[in-house]
């Protein structure tokens, strides 16, 4: 794929997000599986959170090896320079507070080969909705912050890295450590609502369509 | 008139072979949207019936995964 991609039925990433988020959500809970630390991003003068998970996770069927994470960007006004990402992600916005749906940040993207751009866009990101990056060595892609948000990543860890990490960090003390953990556990959850609700609504809808067709 | 026949029946061929020519073009190209269709559909469910088991409170299914204690601390996100 040339551009990031919120299409589950072109990205296996996105499968796997999807059908991970119990699991990840169940992880949230121990929290010694978990290590905080303070990202610093000096070339866009901003810091983020991360939250990541001590464990792997390996998709039985296929064997890749995910890393987890959660990235809280509290910092409004936040605009990343253009950059790649070390290993093929995907990830699940999430809004700090309010409803599924809101527009949390605009992505600027690039598809480059060569040093020459061959394509360009931009994506409005929003909270519920993944997306994919499955080519890092073709994509680079920068955050314009809309609001404050949380990021679940999972990067595809089966193949070495594609360059060394970039961004000094330092680790997070308590109690800021499990701060982080409980607002992305609470991220979650109230996503996991907001679907479940969606869900129940259009189970009820097919019910009331086929009580229809039924009736006729 | 044999010759007129045969120019005949040579020309339906051809019309007969572009048809189906056209045919199975479409049969193809409909058959790719159906399976993407499915496919994206089959996305859906998976992704609902994961969501619903925790709504109901069940365990995530047991064979999709596992945890391995990797221990990196080397940004890997960045």
């Amino acid at each position: 794929m040339n551009s990031p991609t919120q299409s589950p039925a072109d990205s296996r990433l996105l499968r796997d997000l999807n059908s991970f988020l119990p699991a990840i959500r169940a992880k949230l809970d121990a929290s010694s599986s978990w290590s905080g630390d303070r990202v610093i991003d000096r070339a866009a003068d901003h810091a983020y959170e991360r939250l990541a998970c001590r464990d792997s996770l390996i998709a039985s069927d296929t064997r890749v090896r995910y890393l987890v994470a959660l990235h809280r960007f509290a910092a409004p006004g936040l605009r990343t320079a253009m950059h790649d990402h070390r290993y093929p992600i995907a990830v699940l916005p999430m809004a700090c507070t309010g409803g599924d749906d809101a527009l949390l940040y605009r992505m600027p993207w690039e598809c480059r080969a060569d040093g020459q751009v061959l394509q360009a866009g931009v994506l409005d990101v929003r909270a519920g909705i993944p997306y994919a990056i499955g080519a890092p060595d073709r994509i680079f892609h920068a955050v314009h912050s809309v609001a404050p948000h949380l990021s679940l990543v999972i990067a595809d860890a089966s193949s070495a890295p594609r360059r060394e990490a970039r961004l000094p960090s330092t680790a997070l003390q308590e109690p800021a450590a499990t701060a982080l953990r409980q607002a992305a556990t609470e991220a979650l959850d109230r996503l996991l609502r907001v679907r479940a609700r969606g869900l129940r609504n259009s189970m009820r809808e097919d019910g009331v369509h086929a009580c229809r067709r039924l009736e006729r | 008139m044999m010759l007129a026949v045969m120019q005949v029946l040579i020309g339906l061929g051809l019309v007969l072979i572009v048809v189906l020519n056209k045919q199975i073009h479409a049969l193809r190209a409909a058959s790719q949207v159906m399976q993407t269709e499915a496919m994206a559909r089959l996305d859906r469910l998976e992704r609902e019936i994961a969501e619903m088991r925790v709504v109901l409170g069940l365990p995530p299914r047991a064979t999709a995964h596992h945890w391995e204690r990797d221990n990196r601390s080397d940004g890997p996100f960045d």
